[in-house]
């Protein structure tokens, strides 16, 4: 977890990366700064001419519309220093933002999926607004905490020797105390801290139990822990308080003593006439002034503790997602022949890129193949970048024209690398690809991908209705097609059973549906998509007997018009199969259909626990 | 919000104390400024002798000192109020979530949901500290200062009201006009943004297959361009608040200077105290500053308030009758006929179950089937849509919660441990156990030896931020945590989940055992150890599919002999189970 100072510099860098708007607030909120001196002269002349020269109001009128004018700037000057922060803030805490969310994209679909940093990045990226105060509003004002009071200073000297040296000697004294209470503080109030944390995450820890409470019917025993608690709570955090208010203490006191002393030794040479009263009003008015960029520097430090806080979350999740060598398949690596486009940026279909710079090896344009693709995999090495072995070894596999074919092997053999192989995330070192005997790279083929349909083991539900989420494989299908294809895959009794039917909303505000429920959605996905090729990765938890009768059913009739590759879990599955391949250390060891397999007696046979066993009736 | 409001009602004094200094702290700042400007004035008279002016002088000491004072002390009482209100909120918010949870049934919905709901507690607490206080205190510090000038000149006094209501009114008023649809908007980006993120991570392999990344990445470029629009209209409203507070903070000693010339022109005023009056009343606004920002506070803190309502002001599942019928002999769970549908869709049906003491029951099904609700509506968290579940004979619906649930020992799917020793985990289950019958519903759920490798034994902290238990542990504790508890029933969710194949054999075997003064329920859709169980209910697609001994059900087609061949094959692409540490 990186340091606060890191963290600090880390801000400031990237605020830097951008000057223009906190040059202006800091320019801006100077000129307000410095207006306070004419400001000051003005109503001094507007007083003294009131007060001593006895003078009505038409007289002073001209200094008075000058004095509005000063007041005027300064509001302006001040909105203009504000504004300018903010969009100073916005604009480092969008660039983070970007920054964090380009670095997770790039690290590839196939990582992506597997990784939980879905959740916690996207609460990450929500912490970004809490470091936009602290370049809005802390920044801009700790350089006006250097700029202002010294030019302010120089001019009370000029006015008057004595006051400048207070307010030059009283001034550097407010950080030097504040440094001090800082460190002398900074110890107890980290034991503090984590007291205090502790007690808060008991209040939640209480919240997210209350299942367990009641059914060990201790709920209400807990509300008076809860209250004991909630004292303890109070006065640990009042005890950090004491510590931490001190600072601002001394700083209003260092304040409104350097302005006090200031006002008295003016007010007493006033009175032996050593100095006029234009003078001492102009100093006393411009004392305060002196002061002001330091106190309010001390209302925004709350502000900037947790924009630092922020930071470094942040940074700390930066740290994690840069990319490592043992990274699991990220987008296609540069290196690949006739790959256009910086890494991490995949040639996609829709933006045409890929199209036109796709390498020369493409599976040929036209019809689709209305018997489903046949694909051969010829002597294919593949291996996952930062690994130190090939994931696939040599491996030859057969698929179609249309049909089932059913992957299975021990965990580790390289069945998803062959899924991944076929959808363009894994590419191959050595071996060729062929679809109907044409060389394919899908790794850079766009032409490719809109050949396949792929259903991982937990398909995602994304943010849209039952309709949207079918098409997403087809945007523009009208929804009498995509019916149509929902009742060949067997899902149309299923979705119109849902609370809205095909309107029903699903995703993150939606419906939630289960492992096998998004699996018949996913397959009617494909069955939209009418795709050539479709890769299936079975889940592995039991279903209940529709839904599996239902895939089964719909990946059969699939498979009369495509070629179905199912990574395969089930036994019934494999049996119905038209052919099986038995995948081990990323070669194909076996292949047939399950009865010849089964006798056999070899890695399929003992996989099943065929081996030594009558086989068990057809259920 | 009201609540929260009304929260702070029961503390009038600390209340009125917090208000009261923060008053002082102005009005000490104002005392500060005029009474400097006295001295200055008097002091421009040239007086015979010094003594006129040591009031004065002693005054600025003063109000010097007690500002500083004064300040540190309001923060430390307001602090102190605030932490009173989060602590009450807390206590009310928990009283009101107790009949409500669990919340639902999908536990991942609801973890987010809890973190968002103390969020917006956070959110209210803040309330006092940022509204209700400087409210209160600008009330006085405009009282104060108005009172005192009207002592000078009238149409300063009318002035300074003036701008007094426009400061504290008039401009908060209008900023918030303008800020809520702006922060509308930007929380509705905000959470499409979010989500719209969320898919394309966790949807990655299947935008790129179907050829649409491009369009979701671009879809969020299009999101931050329109953030980074609205976030210029912000920054602008942000300035505009400063701008105009201080305008208008800046003005009043303008203003009440041009009132008050023509009175000292006319000899109704002394001259002397044109420059107290100017230099005093600026010092005022300064308790209209917070003011604009606690405007803005107003409608976040009233949406957290909205949703806080929301979430607590569900009904709850369950009530308890009016007049408890009081708890029966036997300890037999009975569901009949039981159907249940939730979020509009069936869930259960037909059921028939019986469990009692002497009878282990085993439920078995897909993930999804029921299992769970059904454990649900054993331990009455929710009623059947039809059917009954009873208690000894008795409808649960007329039994107090406490009295049906004091009958179970559950182990839940998801476990929850507390930040707390392991012993103050287990003693929720009988409080004032004894450490023996901890160690020894430890060692039944095969978590002795390693609860005394750890560092303090029974004492050590586990939970969240504790000592790390695995996930298998974890689990043992929970089932050690229902064995302490003897209750003549444990229900039992998935309760091996994590176990590796020799430790939830032992465990199982434990738990299974025939006992007379125990019955056990058993939802699984693991097949392993229920060869001896009295009966095995299969649900399939919410209904009992088969029931039946695991002998018989063996032999039949039928589901169960789906679930165990799929779990004879190697085929379950589960990786090995590492034995529990």
């Amino acid at each position: 977890m990186p340091g606060a100072t890191e963290a600090r510099r880390a801000l400031l860098a990237r605020a830097r990366r951008h000057p223009g708007w906190l040059v202006v607030s800091v320019v801006a909120g100077t000129l307000a700064g410095l207006v306070a001196i004419p400001q000051a002269r003005l109503l001094t002349a507007v007083l003294n001419g009131g007060f001593l020269l006895g003078r009505d109001l038409p007289a002073l009128s001209g200094a008075l519309v000058w004095l509005l004018a000063a007041v005027v700037f300064r509001a302006a000057a001040i909105y203009l220093s504000t504004s300018a922060g903010h969009r100073a803030g916005e604009r480092v805490a969008r660039d983070l933002r970007s920054e964090v969310t380009a670095r997770l994209l790039g690290r590839g679909p196939a990582y992506l999926e597997h990784h939980a940093s879905g959740k916690l990045s996207a609460e990450v990226l929500e912490g970004t607004g809490r470091i936009e105060p602290y370049v809005a509003r802390f920044l801009p004002q700790a350089a006006l905490t250097v700029i202002v009071p010294v030019l302010v200073a120089l001019y009370v000297l000029h006015l008057d020797p004595i006051s400048g040296v207070i307010l030059l000697v009283t001034g550097p004294l407010v950080p030097l105390f504040l440094w001090l209470l800082g460190t002398l503080a900074e110890q107890r109030a980290q034991r503090q801290w984590r007291a205090l944390s502790i007690l808060s995450a008991q209040a939640l820890d209480a919240l997210q139990g209350l299942e367990t409470l009641r059914l060990f019917g201790r709920a209400t025993d807990h509300e008076q822990a809860m209250a004991r608690g909630g004292e303890r709570y109070r006065r640990t955090t009042l005890d950090v308080l004491k510590v931490a208010f001190l600072s601002g203490f001394a700083l209003e006191l260092l304040a409104m003593l350097g302005t006090a002393m200031v006002a008295v030794t003016v007010g007493l040479r006033l009175a032996t006439g050593e100095l006029s009263f234009s003078v001492a009003l102009t100093t006393l008015l411009l004392a305060p002034e002196f002061y002001l960029p330091f106190r309010q520097l001390g209302a925004h430090h709350h502000a900037s503790m947790e924009g630092v806080a922020a930071a470094r979350d942040l940074l700390a999740h930066l740290a994690q997602e840069a990319p490592t060598p043992a990274a699991v398949a990220p987008e296609p690596a540069a290196g690949t022949p006739g790959r256009r486009g910086p890494p991490g940026h995949p040639a996609d279909a829709s933006t045409g890129r890929g199209a036109a710079a796709a390498s020369t090896r493409q599976a040929p344009a036209g019809p689709q193949n209305a018997a489903g693709l046949r694909i051969a995999l010829r002597r294919i090495h593949a291996r996952y970048p930062g690994a130190d072995h090939d994931a696939l070894r040599g491996l030859d596999l057969e698929l179609g024209p249309a049909g089932i074919t059913a992957l299975v092997g021990p965990t580790g053999a390289g069945k998803s690398s062959v899924a991944r192989l076929l959808i363009g995330t894994l590419a191959a070192r050595s071996g060729t690809l062929l679809a109907d005997g044409a060389p394919v790279d899908p790794t850079t083929s766009d032409r490719w991908r809109q050949r396949l349909a792929f259903v991982p083991q937990r398909p995602h539900l994304f943010e849209g209705t039952v309709l949207d989420n079918l098409r997403l494989g087809d945007p523009v299908a009208d929804r009498n097609t995509v019916v149509e294809a929902a009742r060949r895959a067997e899902a149309d009794a299923f979705i119109r059973a849902l609370p809205q039917g095909y309107d029903t909303p699903l995703g993150e505000n939606g419906l939630d549906l289960s492992g096998g429920e998004r699996q018949r959605l996913a397959i009617a996905r494909a069955f939209v998509r009418d795709a050539e090729l479709v890769i299936l990765d079975e889940i592995t938890a039991h279903l209940d007997t529709r839904t599996e009768g239902a895939l089964a059913h719909a990946v059969k009739r699939l498979s009369k018009r495509s070629t179905v590759l199912v990574i395969a879990h089930r036994l019934s599955t494999v049996r119905a199969a038209d052919r099986i391949a038995v995948l081990v250390d990323g070669v194909v060891l076996e292949t047939g259909r399950h009865a010849e397999l089964t006798a056999r007696g070899g890695w399929y046979a003992r996989l099943t626990g065929a081996a030594g066993r009558t086989t068990v009736e057809a259920s | 919000m009201r609540a929260a409001l009304r929260l702070l009602s029961g503390h009038p004094w600390r209340l009125a104390a917090a208000a009261a200094l923060a008053s002082a702290m102005v009005l000490a700042g104002v005392g500060l400024l005029s009474t400097s400007g006295y001295l200055i004035a008097r002091a421009a008279l040239h007086p015979d002798t010094v003594l006129a002016l040591m009031v004065a002088v002693t005054g600025v000491r003063f109000f010097g000192l007690a500002r500083a004072g004064v300040r540190y002390a309001e923060r430390l009482v307001s602090h102190d109020l605030t932490l009173r209100v989060l602590a009450a909120l807390r206590r009310r918010v928990y009283a009101r979530l107790v009949p409500l949870a669990p919340l639902t049934l999908h536990q991942h919905r609801s973890a987010d949901l809890l973190g968002r709901l103390i969020a917006d507690v956070d959110e209210l607490q803040t309330v006092v500290l940022k509204l209700v206080v400087p409210m209160l205190a600008a009330v006085l510090v405009a009282a104060v200062t108005v009172a005192l000038v009207a002592l000078m000149s009238l149409p300063a006094a009318t002035v300074t009201l003036a701008l007094f209501l426009a400061s504290g009114l008039a401009l908060p008023g209008l900023l918030a006009l303008i800020e809520r649809p702006l922060g509308r908007r930007e929380a509705a980006l905000h959470a499409r943004r979010r989500v719209l993120l969320l898919d394309t991570l966790q949807g990655a392999q299947e935008l790129w297959v179907y050829g649409r990344s491009a369009d979701y990445r671009a879809r969020l470029a299009e999101l931050d361009a329109l953030l980074g629009r609205l976030a210029a209209r912000r920054a602008r409203l942000e300035g505009l608040r400063d701008g105009a507070g201080t305008l208008l903070g800046l003005a009043a000693p303008w203003a009440a200077v041009v009132a008050a010339l023509p009175q000292v022109s006319s000899g109704t005023l002394a001259p002397l105290l044109l420059v107290p009056l100017a230099l005093g009343v600026g010092g005022a606004f300064e308790a209209t500053a917070p003011l604009a920002e606690a405007f803005e506070r107003w409608a976040r803190t009233r949406a957290a308030a909205a949703r806080i309502e929301q979430v607590l002001g569900q009904p709850p599942r369950v009530r308890d009758p009016r007049q408890p019928v009081s708890p029966p002999e036997g300890s037999g769970l009975r569901m009949s006929g039981v159907g249940f549908d939730y979020g509009g869709r069936p869930v259960l049906e037909a059921i028939d179950l019986t469990v009692a003491p002497g009878r282990r029951v085993a439920v078995v099904g897909a993930s999804g089937s029921g299992k769970s609700t059904l454990l649900r509506l054993l331990e009455r968290f929710a009623d059947p849509t039809c059917g009954t579940v009873a208690l000894g004979g008795i409808d649960l619906r007329s039994l107090r919660q406490e009295d049906v649930r004091a009958r179970l020992g559950v182990v839940p799917q998801q476990v929850t441990l507390f930040q707390a020793s392991v012993r103050a985990n287990l003693a929720i289950a009988r409080p004032g156990a004894p450490d023996d019958a901890l160690w020894k519903a430890l060692a039944a759920a095969a978590l002795d030896k390693r609860v005394a490798e750890l560092p303090n034994g029974l004492d050590t902290v586990v939970g969240e931020h504790g000592s790390q238990l695995s996930m298998g542990e974890r689990q043992r504790l929970a089932i050690a945590r229902a064995l302490l508890k003897g209750a003549p029933l444990l229900l039992l969710d998935e309760p091996t989940a994590h176990l590796d194949a020799v430790t939830e054999q032992r465990v199982l075997g434990t738990l299974l055992e025939r006992r007379n003064d125990r019955g056990v329920l058993l939802a699984t859709h693991r097949l392993a150890g229920l060869e001896d169980v009295d009966e095995i209910v299969v649900l399939d697609g919410g209904r009992v599919a088969q029931r039946g001994t695991h002998p018989a059900l063996a032999d039949e087609p039928g589901p169960y002999r789906r679930f165990l061949e799929a779990e004879r094959t190697g085929l379950d692409a589960d990786p090995p189970r590492v034995p529990s540490a």
